[in-house]
């Protein structure tokens, strides 16, 4: 296959990867966990049955790694109040108790493996760091009370 | 002892104006478009300085402000602690990414026929400021924090773009993965 179909192959694999899955997914922090967890813990390799079935295996695996890129550059640049509210709407959206699952992500930190592998250092230490605080103030938020639930 | 002062003041007037020059002296002002190219190609010979965008964001002031309105002593010391290091890490990475597409430019265009005597000048003139302003927000972010600085960081940004947009195309023509290993024997030398 030449390069330019399997590139024209990749945007369209995106195009769908986009308006038939990550459309559905509330929030950019839902999406960027969901990419994250197409990939082999061990391989690096991504992997999604029904892109690889309508494509190829190598043109899914494109698109996977393009969307995940895409995705969390857009939350590495978002400013930290973008991301506090980003996280409570994936934290709503769990159906998890608030308390138990910002105590495990303050102690876990398991939003560092959601990173993709090519993604620049910087970057990733920046994302770390303002979740890491927005984890922090959700926390205290909940500490709180009702009554400090909104944004200050 | 007054005509020390006369050469040192004629000195640094010299110095000023050969600043002055340089900066009109690259052909043009780094389009996003133009930089984002040199950038890709960097990017493969991992030589890419980081983005402009990445700096707005660490040095941003709303995100002080968000923080300082959360109510919470811990939180903002944390963020203000991690923010500093971050602000470190970005200067120290922005440094080196320049210094070795300098150092790998003045090997490939050592090797050139047809240099430019003027842009050539200009160059080690902007990268001698560029270092100078480094090492003053090193200063500057270790003694205020990273958000008294963002002008400067701002100016430093601009540089470092001018100087990748001038001496980056060289470098990719060259191929940076032939000169490394010659920029390391320049550099011992």
């Amino acid at each position: 296959m030449s390069t330019g179909i399997r590139r024209i192959n990749v945007e369209e694999a995106v195009l769908d990867l986009r308006c038939r899955t990550l459309a559905g997914i509330p929030g950019e922090l839902g999406r960027l966990i969901y990419l994250a967890a197409t990939r082999d813990y061990n391989t690096g390799q991504y992997h999604h049955e029904g892109l690889a079935s309508q494509f190829t295996e190598e043109v899914a695996r494109g698109a996977l790694a393009l969307c995940h890129e895409e995705v969390f550059n857009r939350l590495a640049l978002s400013s930290l109040e973008q991301l506090v509210e980003e996280l409570d709407r994936y934290v709503v959206s769990t159906r998890e108790r608030p308390e138990d699952l910002l105590t495990a992500w303050a102690t876990l930190e398991p939003y560092r493996v959601a990173i993709p592998m090519d993604s620049a250092p910087l970057a990733a230490k920046l994302f770390t760091s303002n979740l890491g605080v927005a984890v922090a103030v959700l926390l205290a938020r909940q500490a709180a009370g009702p009554d400090s639930q909104q944004s200050a | 002892m007054m005509h020390v002062f006369f050469w040192l003041f004629l000195g640094f007037l010299l110095l000023i104006l050969l600043v002055l020059w340089s900066h009109h002296s690259f052909q043009d002002s780094p389009t996003a478009e133009r930089l984002d190219q040199v950038q890709d190609a960097l990017t493969t010979l991992h030589l890419a300085v980081p983005l402009r965008a990445l700096a707005e964001r660490i040095f941003a002031l709303d995100d002080r402000t968000f923080v300082a309105r959360q109510g919470s002593q811990k939180i903002h010391h944390r963020f203000l602690a991690e923010r500093r290091k971050l602000a470190l890490t970005w200067l120290r990475h922005t440094r080196a990414k320049v210094r070795e597409v300098m150092q790998l430019y003045r090997v490939s265009a050592g090797r050139s026929a047809h240099l430019r005597l003027g842009v050539e000048f200009a160059l080690a003139t902007q990268y001698a400021v560029f270092l100078m302003v480094h090492t003053v927000l090193h200063f500057m972010i270790w003694l205020r924090g990273p958000f008294a600085t963002r002008q400067v960081v701002g100016y430093a940004c601009g540089l470092a773009e001018r100087l990748v947009l001038e001496a980056g195309p060289w470098v990719v023509e060259t191929d940076g993965s032939r000169l490394e290993p010659l920029a390391g024997d320049w550099a011992k030398s």
